[in-house]
């Protein structure tokens, strides 16, 4: 099977998670954790959950 | 660990997460993993013959009933090192069904190794029941300690299922779709699913034994082994969050 594994730099993850923190219309990724926590979160939001907390993951943030 | 080990093992596990899909759903949709120093994230993809370069998206895998796409699912796993820093290990992971008419989840299946208060392996059901919630507003209105903060959501429940070691697989997962959702499959399908859900098995065993090793020496006496513990061996079961975990 071709190569399913790929490195990802910090900067890609910091761009896309801003990407959709601005399609999102949040000004920070906390706001987002706090929406979570208040189950105030929108459809769209649902839509981003799983890739928001997978970069912050991959970001070393829940450390 | 060196990094090529760490890089190794998530192709291992992303190609025979590939593969069961493959064995099971009529969609050409693959796993990959995405990794960053010694974390590693594995999610769904779509399938393309082009080698992986940009971030990827996550990709939301197709239900078809009688060809038609219905729902989508999602897979997501966390790993990091072991603490013998030899093998990648799950620390979180969501399994997550769709409907294709809305964006909010219908089911996920989670497990969360550092949950605090809720289980840490648990469904969450995306949906309403009026009774479910009377009952859980009389007991948030009456103070109770312990009540979901949003009587009203029956998403804000966890429905704990097995702790650490013996929460469900992504091939239950897959079978639930199956069989209860009736998605469409591929001949063949439930022999896969057999073959890895064995596999997956018979690791949480291995764990379970390593947590409970005086008590499994003690079992296997009884069935007639003859078993002696290491000189240095220390039972330190009592203290094991796997097991008391809910």
């Amino acid at each position: 099977m071709p190569g399913l594994v790929l490195e990802v730099r910090e900067s890609d993850l910091e761009a896309r998670r801003r990407e959709i923190l601005d399609e999102l219309g949040l000004g920070d990724y906390v706001v987002f954790l706090e929406r979570e926590r208040l189950g105030l979160l929108s459809d769209l939001e649902w839509s981003r959950v799983d890739e928001l907390r997978g970069i912050a993951f991959l970001l070393g943030e829940d450390e | 660990m060196t990094h090529d080990r760490i890089l190794g093992q998530s192709q291992e596990l992303a190609e025979r997460l590939t593969q069961t899909l493959h064995a099971c759903f009529p969609d050409d949709s693959r796993v990959i993993a995405l990794s960053l120093a010694d974390r590693v994230l594995i999610q769904s993809a779509p399938n393309s013959a082009q080698e992986l370069r940009a971030l990827p998206r996550p990709h939301q895998m197709p239900l078809f009933v009688d060809g038609k796409r219905v729902a989508e699912w999602t897979i997501n796993m966390h790993m990091v090192l072991d603490r013998s820093g030899q093998f990648l290990k799950t620390v979180e992971s969501a399994l997550v069904l769709k409907s294709v008419m809305e964006k909010t989840p219908l089911v996920r299946l989670e497990y969360r190794s550092d949950m605090r208060t809720a289980p840490i392996s648990h469904w969450q059901f995306h949906a309403e029941r009026g009774a479910f919630s009377h009952m859980l507003a009389v007991a948030h209105a009456g103070g109770s300690e312990y009540v979901t903060d949003r009587p009203h959501s029956l998403s804000s429940l966890h429905f704990p299922v097995g702790g650490e070691r013996f929460r469900p697989s992504i091939e239950d997962f897959i079978e639930f779709l199956i069989r209860e959702c009736g998605v469409d499959k591929v001949d063949g399908w439930d022999q896969a699913l057999r073959e890895n859900r064995e596999l997956w098995r018979r690791m949480q065993l291995r764990a379970a034994v390593r947590d409970l090793q005086a008590e499994a020496a003690e079992r296997l006496r009884d069935e007639g082994w003859t078993v002696a513990p290491p000189a240095d061996f220390k039972d330190v079961s009592d203290e094991s969050a796997t097991l008391v975990k809910w």
